[in-house]
């Protein structure tokens, strides 16, 4: 005798149309609009948002001052409360303009100078009391576009 | 695909989530002529801004210390590791003996390595 069929009731019983279903199915579009607009989101801010920038100078302090040195090239530039920078009195550029472009020229000519006399350039930068920070990073940028890597500043006790 | 996406949500949010040093927010000076780092190690980041009553606070990381407990601070990384840059952080308007108190007290415990942390002008 042949075995005989286990019964199946699902493949003997007569197919429903549809069988309704247990689980309610999560609705996908939806879902996956709203994982991309979340998605869109961060991948936007995590690039706008402002990245810090560096500008880099050292204090004076532990130099060794054993060796004879060639006496370096100095510039002083003085700013005051407003702002204004200045080098052996003479007024450069305004406050408010965005950059020191005549400062930046005057150091550049500076630097070369002492480029071609084989000596330190170094710049000091004297500001007032009052004199706001922006102004100071904006004298920096003139020093850094002029190439000059020594920067100084003179810090005086009254 | 799913998968994909969550994956990329994610990875996002957790990286602008961690990208938040332990610094406050300010607005900084804009500079042409900084440049962003790649390398942020040996940094003590240190942020001076005027408070509600018109004083100067001083931040090293997240916390605000006086003048004296900073230097300490510095004194005590500055052993640890002699490599420390100090990444100074503070607003355009800082006049600059708030800074000058801060550079002094920097450089007697021996930090010479002075970062002014600023936005890159477009």
């Amino acid at each position: 005798m042949p075995p005989t069929k286990p019964f199946d009731p699902l493949f003997n019983m007569p197919q429903l149309k549809q069988k309704p279903s247990s689980r309610p199915a999560i609705p996908i579009a939806p879902m996956i609009d709203c994982v991309f607009l979340m998605l869109i989101y961060f991948m936007v801010t995590s690039s706008l948002e402002k990245q810090e920038a560096d500008i880099r100078f050292q204090l004076p302090g532990l130099a060794e001052q054993s060796e004879p040195l060639d006496l370096p090239d100095e510039q002083i530039i003085e700013l005051n409360a407003q702002g204004q920078p200045s080098v052996n009195e003479y007024p450069y550029d305004h406050p408010a303009d965005r950059r020191y472009q005549e400062l930046a020229r005057m150091l550049s000519r500076f630097k070369q100078a002492s480029d071609a006399n084989r000596v330190e350039s170094i710049v000091t930068i004297a500001p007032d009391d009052e004199t706001p920070h922006q102004n100071i990073v904006k004298v920096m940028d003139a020093i850094n576009w002029a190439q000059i890597k020594n920067v100084n500043f003179a810090i005086s006790d009254h | 695909m799913i998968d994909m996406v969550f994956l990329l949500l994610v990875f996002f949010m957790t990286v602008s989530t961690l990208a938040q040093e332990e610094r406050i927010p300010l607005e900084l000076p804009e500079s042409e002529q900084a440049d962003v780092p790649d390398d942020r190690t040996d940094r003590g980041t240190i942020s001076l801004q005027y408070s509600d009553n018109n004083t100067v606070e001083i931040f090293v990381g997240s916390s605000p210390l006086s003048l004296k407990e900073m230097q300490a601070v510095i004194k005590a990384s500055i052993l640890e590791n002699p490599d420390l840059k100090i990444n100074l952080r503070t607003t355009p308007d800082m006049p600059f003996k708030e800074i000058k108190r801060v550079l002094i007290a920097c450089a007697e415990v021996g930090a010479h390595d002075i970062v002014y942390a600023t936005y890159q002008a477009l």
